[in-house]
């Protein structure tokens, strides 16, 4: 099979470990495939472990779908790598998969403020608003606001 | 080959090695401990001097009396959230809070954490001097929770109270200073649940060097973690020799490693529409597949929604259930009136609180107004809506006193009129007024604050609740009985609690957080019972069948979350006491790998596939991909292929006949059955005439379906009853028939509870009735005193009398704030300059006569001219119908010539010049100069001749608009009202062919609305000859 024209650029994301990278590609162009590739060579290269990982996605399907995906490929390199010290590190990545993040923009903000809700001041076991919610809130706060510059 | 469950071998072993020495051993809880009793003795035999303690309960065991005697109580968990908010706010108060953790007392989420750590630090055996500052990111954050958990120790201390982890620790040192009890007894204690440092320590002690660990179940692949005990002698995976799938599950997180699967269904694997359909399917299995219920065991990984699903589904089937973490305290009687009686407090007495508390039965008044018959449950809720309390404590008394009185008052006009069983009814409603009112007083008597930012103690509030639930709680069944007295008992203690006061609001608040989460109804599994246990405290039943739900991405093993006061990064550096977040995660992941490859007999696996709620998909959690390729023997198996494994997710249609819950279910099973079929229509007879009623509105004849009542002919004629008309019926009418024959034939109307809307104070009806009120008030007092209008001599006079109609008002509808109520009393006072500024100019043409003057209106507060009896307006020679009404304004504007005008204190939106009856909708004008005139000529002036009627839009809104309708084109109004009264003699009440006239309907949910019934109306009128008043009124312009 043929390289793709862009076989250069897929190549930098899995080598390029040290660099940070925006990859603009269209639907169906492998740039989920591309985002596992990369997050196994930083384990494979010790650069990372899975604790220290974080791989947000737009949505909560994509985020679950990618965890599965990054689960497979990691025992399968882990049963094909023949270098002992990557096997082992391949190895910890596996048993410690429960502690990489896959999950949404929204997940990834909400689970900082959970962690830091003094510095951020903020309930940690605050809910996020649905929209009717929120409605109903902003006229609440608004006439709680006003009723305070008149008094 | 080793029996796959090691936690009974080795118990067994021992209890037959030392059958009579005296045996004690540690488990998680004494339900765990006996069901492993249970399990011991059916399994392998019988059993004696073998007892099951926990560390707290041992603890307590052996220095409870030492404690009593000096007059120490053991506090909760929830108690100790209380002194930890103490402790917050008296810092506070006093200016010792530390900046990192300012305005932290006021984060309940915070304290909670907070609470958490100091419990936590404690079972952990660290004290305040190994807490070193520079172990934290923010040395600050350590000093003041070193400080914090200094205070909290010297406040128990002073308090003569103990927490748990004070006991453990008293415990010890009990033991550190006395000899052993009893050497020779053997002390066990299970290796498969974790322990905290102390914990572990006590259990050492009392077992000494001798201590024996009895050992689970092992899963290969995965090290014990730190916090559980670990056994010498481990269990080595070639000693396993499974014999079935169910025993494979020991290489859950090795299945790479795992034997081949022998294919026996031993373990299943299912998925489901929703977590209601996965529980739904294990019912569906264990019915298909006539399991003995008593033999099963639903291990969840969460509590919610599963418990409530569990016990709704089950209670729905008469299929009894035990749960070992009981059910929500909310789930009885008494603990859901509790909630509302709080909140009705918290949310400044809100009526709708009480409402409910009445008409959800939670009341039981017998043992305060015993020899008084009050009203029913709903009757007492309608009662205290009608009297539009709204909210606030004061409002009670005022407003069903008031609402008494209106009683009483409709009474003696009914009286006077001589209609005695009437009034005998509403004295009737009075008395059960009067009788509410005596519940709420006593009701009321148990609070003491006046409003929610009173302040007050946690004990007042808790002794409230206390005397709530003992005095006036309706108590229904066995566990409505516990769970009230178990209340009565948790606030009870909490009325101990430290009692720094704080606003009503905030204790409410922080109660109902308290009393909300609690449970009752815990449970061992029983004969004749399903057993539910969550999987951390399950899988000890030795039930033959299991099912563990929940098995989603989402909810197991859980979100990897840091303690958000304590991060792992600190925890580490406070050495290995506390736990990480990872290591609580390869916990659970531990856990259920215990459960599962300790089972015996079979076992189901399970997942919710899709979040009904929010319409999305869900994933299944990393186990379920190795169960499947465990029992599929596909080691490289993907989660692709799961999904293909498992094939269809279970949902609300049954696969199988014999699987089916209920008839409900049966139905649905029938697939290729014809809904429209015989037998669907002969066993659901409302799913017949539902049928029969589309077909009809379907159509193109109106039908009895549309709102033609042929049955009703001549029934509801104005031309023969002696019922009299008013002009706003029959404009509704015209607007849509089927609307008017729900609210004024059936007298259907929606319920309007005075709710607290923080934008609006008067609705617009409220605030029509006050300036129409206002203007007629003004215009007598000018009229008496033979002055006209004038701006400058009379705004003040109007402003006056508008603001006394303003204060009356105030006291019947309480205005939802200050801000709110100044705006609307802005705009009403515009609205009487922009009334006046208009009648300046107007007076100076025409003379104004008389204001508000009503016909045939039999009670009400009236400020203006009154007339009993109705108008009889002839139609023609022979027939006449009769009027009721009440005319805004009279003015005389020449010899015996006048005007009659109408107030719109709205916008004036839909009224125009040009027209006369505008589709029949509006017939006011034309109505009530005939009524005027002969009103009029019967009384003042024998020759009055109505010239002009029109509306008035005195609002800022109305813009001071005047409306002209000239009252030259009376042929064509009884030409209308002909067609009207055919409408009614036909019986003949379809919905509205206008689309835009369902836009604030109340009744829509009943006729579908614009695209439904309006649409049948507009096909209608074209084809069927009985729609032709109808279609004749659409045409008066």
């Amino acid at each position: 099979m043929p390289k793709p024209n862009d076989q250069t650029y897929r190549d930098m994301i899995v080598q390029e470990l040290d660099a940070s990278m925006l990859v603009e590609a269209g639907a169906g162009s492998g740039k989920t495939t591309s985002l596992v590739d990369r997050m196994l060579a930083l384990i494979g290269a010790g650069k990372c472990t899975v604790d220290k990982m974080a791989a947000v996605t737009f949505t909560r399907k994509a985020a679950a779908e990618l965890k599965g995906r990054f689960q497979i490929a990691l025992e399968d390199i882990f049963r094909q790598e023949t270098d002992e010290e990557k096997k082992a590190r391949y190895q910890t990545a596996l048993s410690e998969l429960n502690l990489l993040f896959t999950g949404t923009i929204h997940s990834f903000c909400a689970r900082l403020l959970r962690e830091r809700p003094v510095e951020a001041r903020i309930d940690p076991d605050f809910e996020e608003l649905e929209e009717e919610e929120n409605a109903i809130l902003r006229d609440q706060c608004w006439a709680e606001y006003t009723e305070g510059l008149v008094c | 080959m080793l029996n796959m469950n090691q936690t009974i071998q080795d118990l067994w072993k021992i209890c037959e090695a030392y059958r009579f020495r005296d045996k004690l051993l540690f488990v998680p809880s004494y339900s765990i401990g006996h069901q492993l009793g249970e399990d011991l003795a059916r399994k392998m035999g019988s059993w004696i001097n073998l007892r099951m303690t926990t560390v707290a309960g041992f603890a307590q065991e052996l220095v409870g009396t030492d404690l009593s005697k000096e007059g120490i109580r053991l506090i909760d968990s929830h108690e100790i959230l209380l002194i930890i908010e103490e402790i917050l706010e008296k810092d506070a108060a006093s200016d010792r809070m530390g900046v990192y953790f300012e305005g932290a007392k006021d984060i309940p989420g915070i304290i909670r954490c907070l609470a958490n750590t100091i419990n936590e630090l404690r079972m952990a055996g660290l004290g305040p001097e190994d807490i070193e500052p520079k172990s934290f990111l923010v040395p600050q954050k350590a000093q003041e929770i070193v400080s914090l958990l200094d205070t909290y120790e010297a406040f128990l201390s002073e308090t003569g109270r103990i927490d748990r982890a004070g006991l453990i620790i008293k415990a010890i040192q009990t033991l550190q200073d006395s000899k052993p009890s009893n050497p020779e007894r053997i002390v066990m204690v299970l290796s498969d649940f974790p322990l905290m440092a102390i914990e572990k320590n006590l259990i050492r002690m009392v077992g000494g060097e001798d201590l024996q660990i009895v050992r689970h179940s092992r899963p290969v692949g995965l090290d014990v973690p730190t916090r559980f005990f670990k056994a010498d002698k481990k269990v080595k995976e070639e000693d396993i020799e499974p014999k079935a799938d169910i025993q494979l599950l020991s290489w859950l997180n090795a299945p790479q490693n795992a034997p081949l699967p022998f294919g026996d269904g031993t373990v299943t694997l299912f998925h489901a529409l929703g977590e209601s359909n996965e529980v739904r399917e294990v019912f569906r299995r264990i019915l298909s597949r006539g399991l003995t219920t008593d033999d099963v065991e639903i291990l969840v990984t969460k509590t919610d929604p599963y418990v409530s699903l569990i016990h709704e589904i089950a209670s729905s089937l008469d299929i009894p259930i035990t749960f070992s973490a009981g059910i929500p305290i909310t789930y009885t009687r008494p603990g859901r009136a509790l909630m509302l009686y709080f909140k009705w407090q918290a949310e400044n007495f809100a009526s709708q609180y009480l409402q409910r508390l009445f008409s959800g039965g939670y009341l039981d008044l017998n043992g305060i107004l015993s020899d008084e018959d009050g009203p029913s449950p709903g009757k007492a809720a309608a009662i205290i809506r009608d009297a539009g309390i709204g909210w606030g404590r004061k409002r009670y008394a005022d407003r069903l006193e008031a609402l008494e009185k209106q009683y009483l008052s409709k009474a003696d006009v009914r009286r006077e009129n001589g209609e005695e069983e009437k009034a005998q009814w509403e004295e009737k409603k009075a008395a059960q007024t009067r009788w509410v009112l005596r519940v709420v007083d006593h009701l009321l008597s148990s609070i003491s604050q006046e409003t929610p930012e009173e302040t007050v103690t946690l004990e007042q509030v808790c002794r409230g609740a206390v005397t709530f639930l003992d005095k006036f709680c309706r108590v229904a069944g066995e566990m409505d009985a516990v769970a009230r007295n178990r209340l009565m008992e948790v606030l009870s203690e909490l009325a101990q609690s430290p009692g720094i006061a704080g606003t009503a609001g905030d204790k409410l608040k922080r109660m109902i957080e308290i009393t909300s989460g609690m449970s009752i109804g815990h449970s061992n599994p029983k004969p004749g019972h399903t057993h539910v246990s969550h999987y951390c405290s399950g899988g000890y039943s030795g039930r033959s069948h299991t099912f563990v739900l929940g098995l989603d991405q989402a909810k197991f093993p859980g979100a990897l979350l840091q303690d958000p006061l304590i991060l792992d990064s600190e925890r580490t550096k406070l050495g290995p006491a506390l736990p990480l977040s990872g290591q609580l995660l390869d916990e659970n992941l531990y856990v259920i790998s215990k459960v599962l490859c300790s089972l015996e007999g079979d076992v189901s696996m399970s997942y919710s596939c899709r979040d009904l709620l929010e319409e999305r998909e869900l994933f299944p959690s990393s186990i379920l991909l190795s169960a499947y390729r465990l029992i599929n023997g596909d080691r490289e198996g993907n989660y692709r292929d799961l999904r293909q494994f498992l094939g269809q997710p279970a949902g609300f249609v049954p696969i199988k006949n014999e699987s089916c819950l209920n008839d409900t279910e049966w139905w649905l099973f029938q697939k290729d059955l014809n809904y429209g079929s015989d037998s669907v229509l002969t066993s659901y007879g409302h799913l017949g005439e539902g049928e029969q009623a589309e077909a009809g509105r379907e159509s193109d004849l109106l039908t009895e379906y549309d709102g033609w009542l042929e049955s009703f002919k001549g029934a509801l004629d104005p031309l023969k009853s002696n019922r009299a008309m008013s002009c706003s019926r029959l404009e509704e009418l015209a607007k849509c028939p089927f609307a008017f024959f729900i609210h004024h034939v059936l007298g259907i109307e929606p319920l309007e509870d005075l709710e607290k809307d923080p934008g609006r104070w008067l609705d617009p009806l409220q605030r029509g009735t006050l300036l129409h009120d206002v203007f007629c008030f003004f215009m007598t007092e000018l009229k008496s005193k033979n002055e006209l209008p004038d701006f400058q001599k009379h705004v003040g006079l109007i402003e006056r009398i508008g603001m006394e109609e303003v204060e009356k008002w105030k006291k019947t509808v309480p205005p939802p704030s200050e801000l709110t109520f100044d705006r609307e009393v802005e705009d009403i006072r515009l609205t009487l300059e922009i009334f006046l500024r208009n009648e300046v100019r107007r007076c100076s043409t025409v003379t104004p006569e008389w204001f508000e003057l009503s016909f045939g209106i039999s009670w009400g507060d009236q400020c203006g001219e009154v007339f009993k009896e109705p108008v009889e307006i002839p139609l023609n020679e022979r027939q006449s119908f009769k009027l009721s009404g009440r005319i805004d304004r009279i003015d005389r504007v020449g010899d015996h010539t006048y005007e009659v005008w109408d107030y719109k204190t709205g916008g004036s939106f839909g009224f125009k010049e040009e027209g006369y009856l505008n589709q029949g909708r509006h017939l006011q004008h034309a109505l009530y100069a005939i009524a005027t005139e002969i009103l009029l000529r019967k009384t003042y002036d024998e020759k009055a001749q109505v010239v002009r009627s029109g509306y008035f839009f005195p609002s800022p809104k109305g813009e001071g608009q005047r409306i002209v309708k000239i009252q030259s084109r009376r042929e064509e109004l009884f030409t209308a009202m002909g067609d009207f009264f055919e409408l009614f003699r036909t019986g003949i009440f379809p919905a509205t062919y206008d689309k835009g006239g369902c836009r604030f309907c109340d009744y829509v949910k009943v006729c579908g609305g614009e695209e439904v019934a309006v649409k049948h109306t507009v096909r209608k009128m074209r084809q069927d000859e009985k729609m032709a008043p109808l279609r004749r009124l659409k045409d008066y312009a």
